[in-house]
């Protein structure tokens, strides 16, 4: 019986994007940034997910606040049709 | 106790350069008179806004940084709410990370 190879499941896993604010060492994601923030949401407005941006979970988070500060100031949209 | 605070507000856009600073001016007395002391304001001007506010698609931003206890904040974000000047209005407390990149130089630029 052959057995399966293992090593094929493992290999699947792509290598991890390094988180783009770390790179930058980032203390602070400012709402007012919206150049930046633009980056990280879709076209529709919605915020990307870690698995498609690729930022690390603290940067993730501030992120987040960040734009949705942004939002409620009009730097950004809450939706894009 | 005092804490530091950043509130970041829309004026109407029909206002002339002037005009605007007179405003804005106002609104750093109103705070003043409640008992804040402003540490800094700053003129973004006239911005296309991300979606329709109060029927237009444009406003003057201006954002006015200051230290006051938190009963004085929470006066002036309601004192904003009421003027009618003001579209909109965010107030927030500035946490150690914020604080941190303020004193750093930050390369980051502000649109």
């Amino acid at each position: 019986m052959a057995t399966k190879p293992k090593r094929a499941v493992k290999e699947r896993r792509t290598k991890r994007k390094p988180c783009s604010f770390c790179v930058d060492k980032a203390i602070d994601i400012n709402y007012k940034d919206v150049g930046r923030l633009k980056k990280y949401v879709s076209e529709r407005g919605k915020i990307l997910p870690r698995r498609i941006s690729g930022n690390c979970a603290k940067h993730q988070r501030m992120l987040t606040v960040a734009v949705k500060r942004a939002r409620i100031i009009a730097f950004l949209p809450f939706v894009n049709e | 106790m005092s804490v530091d605070y950043e509130v970041t507000y829309i004026l109407r856009p029909n206002f002339e350069e002037a005009e605007a600073d007179e405003r804005i001016a106002a609104i750093a007395e109103q705070l003043k008179q409640i008992g804040g002391s402003v540490l800094a304001t700053e003129k973004l001007g006239k911005k296309r806004l991300a979606y329709e506010m109060n029927d237009v698609r444009e406003g003057i931003y201006a954002v006015m940084r200051f230290q006051s206890d938190a009963a004085a904040a929470k006066e002036l974000e309601r004192q904003l709410t009421l003027n009618e000047n003001v579209m909109r209005a965010l107030l927030i407390k500035l946490d150690k990370h914020a604080l941190a990149a303020e004193k750093a130089p930050p390369p980051i630029p502000t649109l």
